[in-house]
């Protein structure tokens, strides 16, 4: 009986030292000093007062200035949202902000499309945009709701563990930085390094600085290939927005859905746009919610350019200040037709207004890496005429023209080297825009 | 059912439980109660073939059990004369083949059709005009093969052939029988263990003993620790470096890449033998060791007397010697003997060398390369063993101390590189590729391009410097613990020696190096050798 009780005795010591163990070395490895998500919950705590809450991710965070909203709108906001934070976290937020914040009368949700076909909980594999939020949500009923809900069954461990999966980086730099600011007390007071962008953070906004390089604008008409389809909407999503739904209705609060605009180019590259836009209007018409679409914004009312972003998906400070007038336009409208009328019925009727142009590229490279094609994301009539001029820079910058004002967007690389393709297009003669796309076949015989 | 996962863990906590609770009588039943609920749920109609090849083995060997039992006591009543009994033993002998050769045929047969009938469908349709895609299985998809049959059926025709050969008894009991073959730790990727040893290990009563269950969780652990830190680390470089379409790196990206693979089988294979084995020790279960610091082998023969042992085993057993005892190649050694004596031994057991490690490559796949690999293997083998009295006589000449430790290491590290010129043929799936590579290794070494060429890569795979540190962190721990199992002959001795610090400190490393590396991998990298 002694030895069992001393190997009961042994076996729970085990457990709790490695407990405390991974704990210690989860603390060390954690380095969330600099985190948006750390401080803009720290923020909406010690925020004095707020009416009007903005809920989403980055997109939104990168757009609705508060500076300009409350001016417009006349009441206090805050924008709470985390990189990567999908609708599930949005609500988590929502009840934290709201815990604190009774006074909060409007609830502006942003919707991602990217997001749409995303949601399934249980094929998430990433978790790092869940702890961003969970870490620092103050009431344990809020939170365990939200981890238990938006974690998969099979990663409910990690909920526990500070050293679950994705809580940590293993980044040297940051970690020493964690670890100093702890150190000295600034961790805990929230004070940030002079060049984080974290200092610029007022109400949850961080704009970001509209300086416009050749090579930023490049990467932005580099674009990825997104898709969208109705029948991979998981059932999850649809959960996560009735929650908003019902909380908003049980504590009366005033609920706006919209999105904020992604750039021209990505939603065009889209292809299905339209589909999706008549999905969020019809769903948010079934629920009786408001629904505003950006993306649909007249031009009239919003005219936002390829350097009003700093990547396919964020705005810079210039395009927040157009975007939060917008906005302000449309929520201070007296009519729901009134509101109407800042949009377009559709993105095909958008894309008809815009002039002419090439708004970016998809570039697609070859399997065996010899070659790539440039796809034109374009509003273009079928009578214009596209063409290229190709050009090879190799690592000491030495420019060589492969092709001149040829209409073949396939460009195949020059051989033993490494560099950039340069391709210039040319909309009817005059040129649009160039785009860069690394290559190199040192290693091909 | 993956291991990591809710569903293996809750199998394993309820077998334990029942295992050492019930009447130790039936803690049998309980081992093959599990396996049969672990083998359902890899697919239900897989478990046809196993129940194929256990019935027909078991049938097969009590048969032959039938024959021996009547031949031995014929022979003890002295009822015939010594040509009566000669008759009787031919007589025997011929139905004993019979069975023999029709149960292997069946057995190897089913996994011969699953791993190569579309292949060669293939290649006949790809090489003539004629058009036998009907003939496809599953339209020409690749078939996913019935999990560890390979495994099983080797060890069920090892079986087979020790009742044959009279070594042991044929098992009275199907679903004892059943359990060797079903249990379901080895199911995974082996090892191929032998009914001597487990199936009677499998049989006997068990006490609980908590030193199995330390020994176990602390293997199990081990080989997590080698899967996920190392392994599953690894191999996405090793990807980007042979599956990408160049085809003419430098000699220096491609030995770093053949080392990234060197460490990555060996974590993988070994990783899941050590999790496989520390299971069956919960148990009180002791399977057969697969692995013994391969890469401390002083020649390729001794790394294949470490690497895959129950395979090597195997192979020795059931294809080496009876090839070696031949007539024909008796006949071959007599010749040679006339040259030397040693070319008589050598000769003989060079071809059977080189017809296991053909067999060997094989089974691997029916591809070329690994045709060439096995071929490699064999005959690295078979002419070292040839040219062994040469290599003694240069030792002799340049006095070189054979024994001191500087030799052995020399000895290893020609060995490593041996090994590993394999690998080129065993990884690089392209034959002209693999062949250009190693040419490239030695002609086109082009050191200068290896920061460019790593900087590339890092910039291609997510969290590459995490991943190649634990990596390195997890390759240094293993190699250490080899270092380790090289000097003790029973390693957990000397872990049960060192003081609870060190025991508990070394099991906090691999379970918060495993959790670390969740970070880092997708986690869903089966193992290389799952559904051979």
């Amino acid at each position: 009986m002694k030895v069992k009780n001393k190997r009961i005795l042994k076996i729970a010591l085990f457990i709790a030292i490695f407990f405390v163990l991974q704990f210690c070395i989860g603390w060390c490895l954690v380095s969330d000093y600099t985190d948006y998500g750390r401080a803009v919950i720290h923020n909406m705590y010690t925020e004095p007062k707020i009416e009007g809450l903005f809920l989403g991710n980055s997109h939104i965070y990168r757009a609705i200035d508060p500076a300009i909203i409350d001016e417009k709108l006349g009441i206090e906001t805050f924008v709470c949202a985390s990189p990567g934070l999908e609708l599930d976290g949005s609500y988590a937020l929502l009840r934290e902000a709201y815990r604190k914040h009774p006074e909060i009368k409007n609830v502006y949700v942003d919707i991602d499309f990217v997001l749409l076909n995303n949601s399934s909980v249980k094929e998430k594999t990433v978790f790092k945009q869940i702890w961003r939020v969970s870490n620092y949500l103050k009431n344990p009923d809020i939170k365990y709701d939200y981890l238990f809900h938006t974690i998969p069954v099979k990663n409910y461990p990690d909920i526990f563990l500070k050293i679950g999966k994705h809580k940590f980086t293993i980044n040297p730099k940051k970690i020493k930085k964690t670890f100093k600011a702890r150190l000295n007390g600034n961790y805990y007071k929230h004070i940030y390094p002079a060049s984080s962008d974290l200092n610029q953070l007022n109400k949850g906004y961080i704009g970001k600085e509209a300086d416009f390089g050749e090579d930023d604008e490049e990467a932005l008409l580099n674009e990825e290939i997104l898709s969208f389809s109705i029948d991979k909407i998981d059932q999850d999503w649809y959960g996560f927005v009735q929650n908003i739904i019902d909380f908003c209705k049980e504590n009366n609060l005033e609920l706006v859905f919209f999105s904020v605009p992604e750039s021209f180019s990505d939603v065009l590259n889209l292809g299905n746009y339209d589909e999706c836009a008549a999905f969020l209007r019809n769903y948010f018409d079934e629920k009786d919610c408001k629904y505003y679409d950006f993306n649909l914004c007249r031009k009239e009312y919003l005219s936002l350019k390829t350097s009003d972003y700093y990547d396919a998906e964020h705005l810079n400070k210039n395009g927040s200040a157009k975007i939060c007038e917008a906005v302000a336009n449309v929520l201070l409208s007296k009519t729901e037709e009134e509101a109407k009328s800042y949009f377009y019925n559709s993105f095909e009727e958008r894309a008809l207004a815009e002039e002419e142009n090439v708004f970016g590229f998809t570039i697609i490279e070859s399997e065996d890496k010899k070659s790539c094609e440039f796809i034109p994301i374009t509003n273009k009539k079928n009578d214009s005429i596209l063409t290229f001029d190709f050009y090879s820079i190799d690592s000491d910058g030495n420019k060589e023209q492969l092709a001149d004002k040829t209409l073949d967007n396939v460009i195949v690389y020059p051989q033993k080297m490494q560099g950039k393709i340069e391709g210039k297009c040319y909309l009817n003669g005059n040129f649009v825009c160039k785009v860069c796309q690394k290559f190199d076949t040192r290693w091909f015989k | 059912m993956e291991i990591i996962s809710y569903k293996f863990f809750i199998l394993i906590l309820t077998t334990f439980i029942f295992y050492y609770t019930v009447p130790k009588k039936f803690q049998w039943i309980c081992l093959l109660a599990a396996s049969l609920v672990f083998y359902f749920f890899s697919g239900t109609f897989n478990f046809v073939f196993i129940l194929i090849s256990s019935l027909s083995t078991f049938f097969a060997a009590k048969k032959l059990g039938t024959y021996n039992i009547f031949y031995k006591e014929r022979k003890a009543s002295n009822e015939l004369d010594k040509q009566g009994l000669k008759e009787l033993k031919n007589k025997l002998r011929s139905k004993k083949r019979l069975i023999l050769f029709l149960t292997l045929i069946l057995n190897f047969g089913i996994l011969a059709c699953l791993k190569y009938w579309n292949t060669i469908i293939a290649s006949i349709n790809n090489s003539t005009s004629v058009d036998i895609s009907f003939l496809l299985l599953n339209h020409g998809k690749g078939l996913l093969l019935p999990l560890g049959i390979s495994f099983y059926t080797f060890q069920a025709v090892a079986y087979l052939l020790d009742v044959y050969n009279e070594k042991f008894s044929d098992e009275k009991n199907f679903f004892r029988y059943l359990l060797f073959i079903s249990f379901f730790p080895q199911l995974i990727q082996g090892p191929i263990n032998r009914y001597d040893k487990m199936g009677k290990d499998l049989a006997v009563p068990h006490d609980f003993d908590f030193n199995n269950i330390k020994e176990g969780a602390l293997q199990f652990l081990f080989g997590l620790m080698k899967k996920y830190v190392v392994a599953d680390t690894l191999v996405k470089f090793v990807d980007e470096i042979f599956d990408s379409p160049y085809n003419n790196l430098p000699g220096s990206v491609i030995v770093l890449g053949i080392l990234m693979y060197s460490a990555y089988q060996y974590a993988d294979f070994s990783g899941g033998i050590d999790m496989v084995l520390g299971i069956a020790k919960l148990f009180g279960i002791r399977m057969q060791p697969n692995f013994r610091q391969p890469y401390f082998s002083i020649s390729l023969g001794d790394f294949w007397r470490r690497w895959h042992i129950s395979l090597g085993l195997w192979m020795k057993d059931y294809v080496f010697y009876p090839l070696a005892l031949t007539k024909g190649m008796q006949k071959l050694g007599k010749s040679c003997s006339k040259i030397s004596k040693h070319c008589g031994r050598a000769i003989p057991a060079g071809i059977a060398n080189i017809i296991v490690f053909l067999i060997v490559g094989i089974w691997h796949g029916p591809e070329l390369h690994y045709v060439l690999w096995g071929l490699y293997n064999g005959l690295v083998i078979a002419f070292s063993d040839l040219f062994k009295p040469l290599f003694t006589k240069v030792t002799t000449i340049l006095k070189i101390n054979t024994k001191s430790l500087g030799h052995k290491i020399f000895q290893i590290i020609r060995t490593f590189i041996i090994v590993n010129i394999g690998w080129y043929f065993d990884r690089i799936t392209d034959v002209k590729k693999s062949f250009y590579f190693l040419g490239n290794t030695f002609t086109s070494f082009g050191g200068q391009y290896l920061k460019p060429f790593v900087k590339t890569l890092i910039k291609s795979i997510p969290f590459a410097k995490s991943k190649l540190g634990l990596a390195i962190t997890g390759s240094c721990i293993i190699f250490i613990i080899s270092l380790i199992q090289s000097k003790h002959d029973d390693i957990f001795a000397w872990y049960k020696s060192r003081n609870i610090a060190i025991r508990w400190g070394i099991m906090y490393l691999f379970i918060i190096l495993f959790l670390i590396s969740r970070s880092y991998s997708s986690g869903t990298e089966a193992f290389m050798y799952a559904n051979f």
